[in-house]
């Protein structure tokens, strides 16, 4: 009645013992599925955050960048005149 | 406290830190099968998360009456990583394997990123696994006191000052539950054995599932990396590294391993929470 198999071993466990070892094997699949969902979920959302900030970023340097270019272009001009 | 770079400049290695906690999960079913009630043996799995606050807390919180020998195990397989890791390293990989380099082209890591990141974690974690906020969320703390930038003096007492009082603290708390009556017997024996067990598997694991992404990635992972998956920061990183330089002195593998091991940080500390959720469910 209290026999249990894994992986093709069988066990003859008392009652206590037989519900101890099912929550165990509950508590692996659910505890392995929810590390890997979190994890993944991290994964995703700093990876955004990181895609999002770098490109926020370059598109500010860029600004930047084109703004001074202007700047000096147009002292450029003023100097020639 | 911890640097959060090398794991956000390479985001994959944070599956690593995941796998590796397959070991906790696997000696919960075999102390159950020894004859473990569910909640000791779930404290008892938790010694292979290579955390001692980790285990101290699940412990405390499963009502164990095995805390002083949990936690005295955890610690003492933590400092005993150099020696357990390699061994079990060199079982499960090749030579060639262990040759593998990775070159490090880390992706730049804005600051606001550094900065939200712990707050980021500390939600999702929260919302997952909710007995994990304790854990997580001082963890992110540290980090965050660092990472923002303007708390200097802060930080440098967390890390320093704070840290070592804690741990001090700590032990004289821990050293009161460790009577002769309840620490001197087979049980204990047991523990320290399947705690060893938890420190292999945790390791095989995190070895094997580094192989099972390099059949689906272009660039290789040494699959050593996989080994630093565990908690122990940053001694099991330091054993990688080492372990790469003695196969090839041109194989730096110190801030991939770096990474693993952060994540590792972060996974255990949200296994300890969804285990202390699931048993008490």
């Amino acid at each position: 009645m209290n026999m249990i198999s894994l992986l093709g071993i069988s066990l003859d466990l008392t009652p206590m013992d037989k519900t101890n070892v099912l929550k165990s094997l509950e508590i692996m699949w659910k505890g392995v599925l929810a590390i890997f969902i979190t994890i993944a979920i991290i994964l995703f959302v700093s990876w955004g955050i990181n895609t999002i900030c770098n490109k926020a970023r370059a598109a500010v340097e860029k600004k930047r960048a084109e703004q001074q270019a202007n700047k000096q272009d147009g002292s450029g001009e003023n100097k020639a005149e | 406290m911890i640097d959060f770079g090398p794991l956000l400049s390479n985001p994959k290695l944070f599956l690593l830190g995941g796998a590796a906690q397959f070991g906790i999960f696997l000696i919960i079913l075999l102390a159950t099968m020894i004859g473990f009630n569910i909640n000791d043996a779930a404290a008892i799995g938790i010694i292979g998360a290579a955390d001692g606050p980790t285990s101290i807390l699940v412990a405390m919180k499963l009502g164990s009456k095995f805390l002083g020998p949990i936690t005295v195990v955890a610690y003492s397989y933590m400092a005993l990583v150099p020696i357990i890791q390699p061994a079990v390293v060199k079982l499960c990989t090749t030579k060639k394997e262990r040759l593998i380099k990775m070159e490090y082209n880390p992706v730049s890591v804005s600051h606001t990123t550094k900065v939200l990141f712990p707050i980021v974690v500390t939600i999702i974690a929260g919302l997952i696994a909710p007995k994990s906020l304790a854990l997580v969320g001082f963890l992110m703390f540290g980090n965050l006191l660092r990472e923002c930038g303007v708390l200097r003096l802060l930080s440098e007492t967390a890390q320093n000052i704070l840290a070592n009082l804690i741990t001090l603290l700590l032990g004289i708390t821990i050293a009161s539950q460790m009577k002769a009556e309840t620490f001197v017997t087979w049980e204990t024996l047991l523990i320290l054995v399947l705690g060893l067990a938890a420190f292999v598997f945790d390791t095989v694991a995190g070895v094997m599932f580094a192989k099972f992404m390099n059949l689906f990635s272009k660039k290789k992972i040494n699959p050593m990396i996989g080994a630093a998956g565990i908690s122990a920061f940053p001694m099991s990183a330091r054993v990688i590294q080492k372990m790469g330089l003695k196969e090839d002195p041109n194989n730096h593998l110190l801030m991939h391993a770096i990474g693993a091991n952060v994540s590792g940080q972060i996974a255990s500390a949200i296994v300890g929470g969804l285990i202390i959720g699931l048993v008490l469910a």
